[in-house]
């Protein structure tokens, strides 16, 4: 799987420290939810750009990422500027496309791109054993982090799992179709998948026992921050307080 | 099915993830160090599945299997879904992290609901009678939660409205396709590898006692979600007619003036409309052309509306047919309808029309100023009227746990 092509790099927020990503992903994902002036947006927008621009991702993979991400807005856009109340801007027949519901929509593209985006730029450029590592530090919940590191672990596992039966179906002469068969043929390898990875499970448990483990995860190394995690964090408050600042200021909503 | 970042209002997502904080503190005390393994396979094959896409007539969709995952686990599967959603969120960008509380909360609830439901009447001695209900539990399931997106959607704004229903009608054909699918899985397992249900050969398991929870849960979540429009998001707009020009002002129920938002004023004898905007106050005015009801609606941005009506008085100026027996104070008591009779309390009518309109109008400027402070308070006083107070957000508490208290007694009476 491409999964976690993203987080490999060598620049300023690959290297950063995990527990400032998250807290910085966090923060700026909420406030952004909050702001409800255009302007504010287009500059955060701007800002979650330059980040990208920063990391060096590939871009072809960023632009499939995106691509995947504004499908659902695609559909808004189809919907909503019709549906909302407003000035007529554009009529054809019973459509009547109004001024707000395009605003509306304008609203919500620029906000979930930005939102993306800062995710991309901040987390996507960890790994997640390290995302793992840091949510321990910041007092998660320790079944939830052993949930995530687990079922992260055993995720490329069950997908070739998954690749080995689909393969051999395909060369059983199965064809995906609408009927029944098909169903029936997904749930079967569906059912060989949850029953391996069931006793797989139960091995690694018992593989875990005998080595000694009781339900703690030991961590062995310690994040230290570095002076480049305080300009990470500096960032983060100075555009976070400037974004209110300018919704406050402009006076919208 | 997950709803992406920036869609939905703060109102629908704060309740999402208190729903799903609560979820997971119930789900995490049941996961035993043993089960960690168990559970976490178990979360990244669901993962797979979401990423299985089974054909559908012309197109396709992706397995959810959150009713399969609410048999399998039970309370688990809440921070198996979270793991779940998290990780596609943080891998694939579907989703996200301000929504993952919503999401969570709107697949694992229905799942889980349903699931134990369906266990309670499987046993390995009737396994295609137990087949059949976990698959009428994954498609209620998917029923379920397609329902909770909708009203996600929809409680976020009127705008939603429309993609709220052709989202819910998206998921029946997605029901079909899952309660086959989870039946055929159950019946395999059932063949296969019996202990993952871990069934007995009871013809009826004994109810979970969590069973309980989950249901006030879902009540929770209904009642935490539905008031949230009609308190958080409510526009308020008042006007009234002053003699010559209709004045108001706009605000949202927080006190803050809807600055700059659209006003449609309707001529209602006419049918005539105009539009105009407010100021940075939220005030705004105009001038009537002629006597009559006019009605005024506000959009303040993101489906918010609210209407007032105007009465218009036909005018006495220039006719100089003057009413003298108004009372000066009727008026200016109910002002969301007319104060113009106050400046009409002129003398008599025994000098010239000329004369007369005259007076009328010096009376009218020290009647308008004298007013106005009277206006004002009236207005601040519908404005605390109007507004959501502490004291109402208590009693909306209240009545949640009122209600949960009335289930956990019917309850504990049940188990005897």
């Amino acid at each position: 799987m491409t999964c976690e092509r993203m987080a490999k790099g060598e620049s300023l927020l690959h290297l950063a420290d995990p527990r400032v990503k998250i807290i910085a992903a966090l923060v700026l994902s909420l406030e952004l939810v909050f702001l409800e002036c255009l302007l504010a947006l287009i500059i955060a927008l701007l800002c979650a750009i330059l980040m990208l621009l920063i990391t060096d991702i590939d871009k072809r993979l960023l632009a499939k990422r995106l691509a995947i991400v504004n499908v659902f807005l695609v559909f808004l856009w189809l919907v909503i500027p019709i549906s909302t109340p407003g000035d007529s801007i554009f009529r054809w027949g019973p459509l009547n496309i109004t001024d707000r519901g395009v605003f509306l929509c304008t609203l919500i593209t620029v906000k979930c791109n930005a939102i993306v985006m800062f995710n991309i730029a901040l987390l996507s450029t960890s790994s997640i054993f390290s995302l793992a590592h840091a949510l321990d530090h910041l007092k998660v919940p320790p079944v939830l982090v052993q949930l995530f590191f687990f079922s992260w672990r055993y995720l490329h596992v069950l997908e070739e799992e998954y690749a080995r039966i689909k393969r051999a179906a395909l060369l059983r002469g199965f064809q995906p179709g609408s009927n029944l068969l098909t169903y029936k043929t997904y749930a079967n390898i569906l059912g060989t998948l949850f029953v391996r990875s069931y006793d797989r499970g139960q091995r690694v448990y018992w593989a875990m026992v005998c080595r000694g483990f009781n339900g703690t995860f030991w961590l062995l190394s310690h994040f230290e921050l570095k002076p480049r995690d305080f300009f990470l964090i500096l960032w983060t408050l100075v555009l976070a307080s400037s974004l209110i600042f300018l919704q406050w200021s402009m006076n919208c909503h | 099915m997950h709803i992406s970042e920036g869609i939905l209002s703060v109102p629908v997502l704060t309740a999402g993830a208190l729903v799903t904080v609560t979820g997971l503190a119930i789900g995490i005390k049941r996961v035993k160090p043993a089960d960690i393994p168990k559970v976490a396979l178990l979360t990244a094959a669901f993962f797979v599945a979401s990423l299985i896409h089974v054909p559908i007539g012309p197109s396709n969709a992706h397995l959810v299997l959150n009713g399969l995952l609410g048999v399998l686990l039970g309370w688990a599967a809440f921070p198996a879904i979270f793991i779940g959603l998290l990780l596609q969120a943080v891998l694939f960008q579907f989703g996200g992290l301000t929504t993952l509380g919503v999401n969570t909360a709107n697949i694992a609830i229905p799942g889980i609901f349903f699931g134990l439901l369906a266990r309670r009447f499987m046993s390995l001695d009737r396994p295609v009678f137990s087949a059949v209900l976990a698959g009428i539990a994954g498609g209620l399931s998917i029923l379920g939660s397609g329902l909770l997106v909708a009203m996600s959607l929809g409680l976020s704004g009127d705008s939603f409205s429309l993609v709220s229903k052709i989202i819910f009608t998206a998921h029946v054909p997605i029901a079909v396709i899952e309660a086959l699918v989870t039946g055929f899985i159950i019946r395999f397992l059932m063949k296969v590898k019996p202990e993952i249900i871990g069934l007995t050969f009871e013809s009826r398991q004994p109810l979970a006692r969590h069973m309980t929870a989950v249901t006030t849960l879902l009540f929770a979540l209904v009642l935490v979600l539905l008031p949230t429009r009609a308190s958080c998001h409510r526009v308020n707009v008042f006007a009234w007619f002053d003699g010559d020009k209709v004045t108001g002002t706009a605000y949202f129920s927080s006190g803050r003036p809807a600055v700059a938002s659209k006003l449609l004023v309707r001529n209602l004898e006419t049918g005539k409309e105009f539009e105009l905007t407010t100021g940075s106050k939220g005030e705004f005015s105009f001038v009537p052309e002629g006597p009559g009801k006019y009605e005024i609606e506000l959009y303040a941005g993101e489906g918010h509306k609210a209407t007032t009506a105007v009465l218009v008085k036909p005018s006495t100026e220039g006719t100089g047919a003057l009413d003298k027996k108004k009372p000066l104070f009727a008026a200016s008591a109910d002002p969301p309808l007319s104060h113009q009779d106050v400046a009409q309390g002129g003398p008599s009518n025994d000098t010239g029309a000329v004369q007369c309109k005259d007076i009328g109008k010096v009376v009218d400027r020290i009647l308008a100023k004298r007013l106005e402070p009277i206006k004002a308070e009236l207005q601040r006083l519908a404005m605390a009227q109007n507004r959501v107070t502490v004291k109402d957000v208590v009693a909306g508490l209240g009545y949640i746990v009122g209600i949960m208290g009335i289930w956990a007694y019917i309850s504990s009476r049940k188990g005897g």
